[in-house]
């Protein structure tokens, strides 16, 4: 088979490079497969260095989790979808473990009537408070000394991962909402977004987890002295919910201004 | 030649320990050791460094920067090659994948330059073969050897490396020895170690610290010149010696300040120096 025109220098150095598009490229291949004098024409290095560079890659860049390629396809550039899903609170057994939890908070809340819903109340605002704590506390983040010495931003660090877990956990915590009844359904989320905030801030003084434990323990008390002589839903009435808001607000003001202390390393 | 790193008055305090105290410091392009026993302060000292620890007082300024304005200490930390004495690695990595995820947190944003870069600094740590092989399954000299890998991306300009060689078998320490002298040509190597012979043989300078003081900052050959003298060979262990042991032939060899008259003289070693430096210096508390 003859044929009567050639492929130009630039085309031919796009094939090479594997930057042409894909019809465009296998058009030149097509050409090349048939037309001796332009295959004289392809320089063999660069197109083994490419193969090679394809094959190693094969061989050694491992796979893309499936989360990661999830956080990519909303958006998410590479370097940021890597670092959400290396996370540790994304590991299964925290995640498995944190469900059950509140799961069986949410059996209580539901059909354990009046002491079902204390304990509801007492435990569910914690969840995503520690559930966002583990994904950046440095006794489960290996390599968080090196990660502290590198120029990524740790702020954008712990507020990637906290949205990424609160937008994963999102359906979970909806369908906890439906299955309690009455009036806590729903505004149990308001002490949690208090909870989760106040947790991001005082961890630019202590360890993600120890902020989980003080604001647990203080949790517990405004619960318990509730309780004395109150029901449930005074938990989330209209006082205690503009307490949570202002509470949230704060602590993400705080966190926003203390934000370089998140980026220093500190020796637990 | 300019300084890389530049240290006046440092301290930092853990409560009311102080693990630094009055450090004052000029590193320059090269390698330069960092002696010390343990608790003397050197892991503190490399994180105040590394920027990921702030000094409690005194002033850092690293590669001309200041690391307490968040700016310029982002800038530092671009430059910068870390290897902290206790490494963590994520599990479930691979060890090409360990040092790709450090390349990302470190800006190489390109995957196909990125994956180059990592093959590169594998291949300096002579791990090119282990690449696809997941962390737990590599020996303890491999793991700090992947571990060095990382704090090698991007050739930076200051690499603070605590106990590198540690794990190392001694072809894989020479081989390391290699690595370090070819990056010190064109950075800052600062190497806290305990293996004297390391220092040796890769350090021009040599800082001692003791009790979160520097005891010792000089040419590593002026540290060596004061055991001149003060290494001897003999039939019997020496009573005042600061340390004495019996050698493969059977004779003691004895080190203390000065020898005694007429004693069979050897060439003392960096380690001999730095253990008569240690004995001569006062106590701090």
């Amino acid at each position: 088979m003859t044929t009567t025109w050639h492929v130009d220098d630039a085309a031919l150095a796009r094939w090479v490079d594997s930057t042409d598009g894909s019809i465009s490229g296998a058009s030149v291949e097509q050409h090349l497969l048939s037309c001796e004098q332009c295959r004289a024409r392809v320089p063999a290095e660069p197109v083994l260095d490419a193969v090679w560079a394809r094959v190693q890659d094969v061989v050694e860049v491992p796979p893309v989790s499936l989360l990661e390629r999830a956080l990519r396809r909303v958006g998410l550039p590479e370097a940021d979808a890597r670092i959400v899903a290396v996370s540790p609170a994304f590991r299964g057994a925290w995640l498995i473990g944190l469900a059950t939890l509140l799961a069986f908070v949410t059996v209580a809340g539901g059909y354990g009537e009046g002491r079902g819903e204390w304990v509801f109340l007492a435990v569910a605002p914690l969840v995503p408070a520690l559930a966002i704590a583990l994904g950046y506390d440095p006794e489960l983040d290996e390599a968080l000394e090196q990660e502290c010495a590198t120029p990524y931003s740790r702020l954008r660090l712990v507020l990637l991962r906290s949205a990424a877990l609160l937008v994963i956990a999102g359906p979970v915590f909806v369908a906890t909402s439906l299955a309690v009844p009455g009036t806590i359904a729903f505004w149990w989320l308001a002490p949690a977004a208090g909870c989760t905030a106040l947790v991001l801030a005082l961890s630019t003084w202590v360890a993600p987890l120890t902020a989980v434990g003080g604001v647990a323990t203080t949790w517990f008390v405004i619960v318990a002295s509730i309780a004395q002589g109150g029901s449930p839903a005074e938990v989330v009435d209209e006082r205690w919910v503009a307490v949570y808001a202002t509470v949230c607000f704060a602590a993400l003001v705080l966190l926003v201004v203390r934000r370089g202390r998140l980026a220093t390393w500190r020796a637990t | 030649m300019s300084a890389t790193v530049r240290l006046t008055g440092v301290g930092k305090k853990y409560g009311r320990t102080h693990t630094l105290r009055g450090l004052d410091l000029v590193l320059e392009p090269g390698v330069t050791g960092l002696l010390g026993p343990n608790g003397a302060g050197k892991t503190t000292l490399l994180r105040i460094l590394a920027t990921v620890l702030p000094p409690s007082e005194g002033r850092v300024r690293v590669l001309d920067l200041d690391p307490s304005d968040p700016r310029e200490r982002t800038e530092v930390r671009r430059r910068l090659g870390y290897l902290p004495q206790e490494l963590g690695f994520p599990s479930g990595f691979t060890a090409f994948a360990f040092v790709d995820y450090l390349a990302v947190l470190k800006e190489w944003t390109q995957a196909d330059a990125r994956h180059d870069e990592v093959r590169r600094v594998l291949g300096l740590v002579d791990l090119a073969g282990q690449s696809a092989k997941k962390v737990k399954a590599l020996s303890g000299g491999q793991r700090r050897r992947l571990a060095l890998a990382q704090a090698l991306i991007g050739s930076p300009a200051l690499m603070l490396l605590d106990e590198p060689t540690t794990g190392l078998d001694p072809e894989q320490r020479a081989s390391l020895r290699g690595v370090l002298a070819e990056a010190a040509r064109t950075s800052t190597v600062l190497l806290s170690t305990h293996q004297t012979n390391d220092v040796a043989a890769l350090c021009e300078r040599v800082v001692v610290l003791d009790a979160g003081r520097v005891c010792f900052n000089g040419a590593v050959r002026e540290l060596l010149a004061r055991a001149e003298g003060c290494v001897w060979l003999a039939d019997e262990p020496h009573s005042s010696a600061i340390s004495t042991w019996r050698t493969g032939t059977g004779r003691y060899r004895n080190l203390a300040d000065p020898a005694p008259p007429g004693a069979e003289l050897v060439e003392p070693t960096l380690e001999d120096a730095y253990l008569l430096l240690r004995s001569s210096a006062p106590a701090l508390t």
